[in-house]
């Protein structure tokens, strides 16, 4: 069996995508294996309204399911009364297609703090390693933010310009300034303006049913267009990888999938292989690549991969905004999501009772496309429909976000009952807060009732401590990570398999630790990082 | 960009609005309801969301989407079930507007089932009524969902003066 490609790139998003993309330009011939299909933007429901999507179901239509293939055909489990939210795209772009577009670099201190503090192991990389690449990112795709910088959020010099703020947001932003902290403005992957020859947004605000004309980074639009315009790059869809090969040395030697439609079990041959299929799916495939060289599963001696699962903790208050009540609706869709954002505030010299922090995300303030926060208003009648009426402009929400430590009992094991229709054995997940998480917690509620009372909203009724499902911030990290020290991680720096050379795992699974920060930047800044060493490497004749 | 005023986006919405957007109650089959629980449902869901400067919950066919999207045999419909026989028990449709609203307010501010039904109902009926164009841009005003070449933003910063 001889490889056709330089290169097998399991996944086609934001981290298969930047590999593709990378590895083409440089001359590398590359084949991605995706597990979905192509989503067609023109199917997406981006301009239907509420009503107009009850007509459509009516006469059978649907929209796009972009998180229905992976339920269904890799179905996870999750320790009993440890629920855990797994959300993934299957399809041509994986998550990209449908993303918050929240693109935060990590900061100086994220990088420092776990060589400070000790918990886990340090980021094998510093900030101004990586810092070229967030450039070059920014540039590439597109990254709408304003001019602030700090330690907590180091700024750059390519955002495109801002969107304007909404009322919500102007009232939200004064009243946490009178409360100390400081709000800057969001960074988002959506263009503001013509970006490298790409239409700019139009604020129909509909970005979570996927954009009709590509306005924010998607792996298809700005990636693997670029990639295939090279000629070098072939995608083959509905490909289930299951095993990346191993010859006797225990080296990549190719991968084995199921082809979704006919079922075919099939196998190819690799020199070089590179994971990107998301965090868990990656890991459920390099867990289920046990061989005589490898028989913990490839290249993990260490026993380190599936472990220190990690990501973010989150909850969410509602209140209303009384400088806003009663007043005439208005078009608050602008980029969707947050105009604004609190980076995190108080790092390792402050004296608190945990370690790491969190940073708070604003989004769906003002009116948005239903009432759903009228649920959790008292009452009923002709008063209550004029309240929530009076209420709907004043809407304003706090989504703050703190970093999960990784613990080594935090994992995900290929475990799970029954395996896939392939035979392959699934996912198991096994996820619990720690000690440090729920230190966290009362601060956090801290802030945002300063915050609160500093524009003497009115909440909707929460309850302090109450937290989202886990999961639901969808940024899982940690179980395959990148470290100095080999027996305490999978990676080198360059997300090469300290145990593997000849394969790389590229996407969020590589971070030791997850931030209080949404991780798309990152990983694609990494990704551009791991395969211009691939590619050195290839043309060095090392690899 | 000027923006149309609430009163002109409500003229323009209303001239706008297609018939065939609205479910007619009386031209509806329930499908999942018997037409005794439908019918029964349109003045529960009118109590909660009744006609103000804008169409009522009933007129707007709230009951009748609330029955399109149930399905059969999910615990959702026995507990919808089992309040609207409690409700033709205490004889609620031939109760006047206030008697209605005591039964709900009771319901309510009750426990077990009568409050599960109350709160599932007042749930359903917020969802339903207020993805209509009805509820939605008439009584609300959205205006979203659009194509704008400039996003304008809040534009009376000055206005936004802390309350008294």
């Amino acid at each position: 069996m001889t490889a056709d490609h330089d290169a097998v790139i399991v996944g086609s998003g934001a981290a298969g995508g930047m590999a593709a993309w990378n590895l083409t330009r440089q001359g590398a011939k590359v084949l991605v294996l995706e597990a979905g299909e192509r989503f067609d933007p023109a199917t997406f429901w981006s301009h239907v309204k509420p009503w107009e999507g009850r007509e459509r179901r009516r006469r059978g239509q649907r929209p796009p399911a972009f998180e229905e293939l992976p339920l269904r055909e890799s179905p996870y489990q999750t320790l009993e009364g440890h629920s855990f939210l797994l959300r993934r795209v299957w399809g041509v772009g994986g998550k990209t297609n449908i993303w918050g577009r929240v693109s935060l670099r990590f900061g100086d201190l994220n990088f420092s703090e776990p060589a400070i503090d000790g918990w886990e192991i340090p980021w094998p990389v510093t900030y101004g390693e990586i810092a070229p690449y967030y450039d070059n990112v920014e540039k590439l795709i597109g990254v709408c933010g304003g001019e602030d910088d700090s330690r907590f959020l180091p700024g750059s010099q390519h955002h495109l310009p801002p969107p304007n703020l909404r009322c919500g947001e102007v009232v939200l932003r004064k009243a946490a300034e009178k409360a100390g902290h400081t709000v800057v403005r969001g960074r988002r992957a959506v263009l503001t303006r013509q970006h490298r020859g790409r239409a700019p947004c139009h604020y129909c605000g509909a970005c979570g049913r996927g954009c009709d004309i590509g306005a924010f980074f998607n792996s298809p639009d700005y990636l693997l267009a670029d990639a295939f315009a090279t000629g070098r790059l072939e995608l083959r869809e509905n490909a289930i990888v299951s095993h990346v090969l191993c010859d006797d040395e225990g080296k990549a030697s190719g991968v084995r999938y199921f082809d979704r439609l006919s079922g075919e079990e099939r196998t190819l041959a690799a020199k070089r292989v590179v994971m990107a299929a998301s965090a868990i799916d990656s890991t459920r495939i390099l867990l289920n690549s046990k061989s005589s060289a490898h028989p913990n599963g490839v290249g993990n001696g260490s026993d380190v991969i599936g472990r220190y699962l990690c990501e973010q903790f989150r909850f969410h208050v509602y209140a209303f905004a009384p400088q806003l009540l009663g007043r005439p609706a208005t078009n608050d869709d602008g980029i969707s999501g947050g105009h604004i954002y609190i980076p995190r505030f108080e790092g390792p010299e402050q004296k608190r009772d945990y370690l790491r922090g969190f940073g708070i995300q604003l989004w769906g303030i003002g009116c948005g496309n239903n009432a759903g926060f009228a649920k959790r208003m008292d009452g009923f009648g002709a008063d209550f429909k004029r309240s929530v009426r009076d209420r709907y402009p004043a809407l304003i929400q706090l989504h703050p976000y703190g970093e999960v430590l990784p613990y080594r009992r935090n994992r995900v094991s290929v475990d799970g009952t029954p395996p896939d229709r392939f035979g392959v054995p699934t996912i198991r997940i096994e996820y619990r807060l720690g000690e440090n998480e729920r230190r966290m917690v009362p601060r956090m509620y801290d802030v945002v009732e300063e915050i609160l009372h500093s524009m003497r909203a009115e909440p909707l009724p929460y309850k302090r401590g109450d937290l989202d499902e886990l999961g639901a911030a969808i940024h899982e990290h940690g179980t395959c990570r990148m470290g100095e020290d080999r027996t305490k991680s999978a990676l080198n720096s360059f997300m090469q398999m300290h145990e593997v050379p000849n394969l790389f795992v590229v996407d969020g699974s590589a971070f030791p630790t997850p931030t209080e920060k949404n991780p798309t930047l990152s990983i694609l800044a990494f990704a551009w990082r791991a395969t211009d060493y691939l590619a050195d490497q290839m043309r060095s004749g090392n690899l | 960009m000027p923006r149309p005023t609430r009163r002109q986006a409500l003229v323009t919405i209303a001239a706008g609005i297609s018939a065939g957007s609205l479910v007619r109650p009386q031209q509806y089959t329930p499908a999942t309801l018997t037409v005794d629980e439908h019918d029964l449902l349109g003045l529960v869901v009118d109590a909660i969301l009744p006609e103000t400067e804008t169409p009522g919950a009933r007129e707007v066919g709230v009951h009748s989407l609330i029955d399109e999207d149930l399905a059969a045999g999910s615990p959702t419909l026995e507990t919808l079930r089992a309040g609207l026989a409690s409700l033709r028990d205490e004889q609620f449709a031939e109760m006047d507007e206030d008697g209605r609203t005591g039964v709900l307010r009771r319901y309510s501010a009750g426990e077990g089932q009568a409050r599960a039904f109350f709160e599932l109902v007042k749930g359903l009926t917020i969802d339903a009524y207020y993805s209509t164009e009805v509820g939605l841009v008439q009584e609300l005003g959205y205006q979203g969902n659009t194509y704008l070449q400039e996003f304008p933003g809040c534009t009376h910063d000055h206005e936004l003066a802390d309350p008294a």
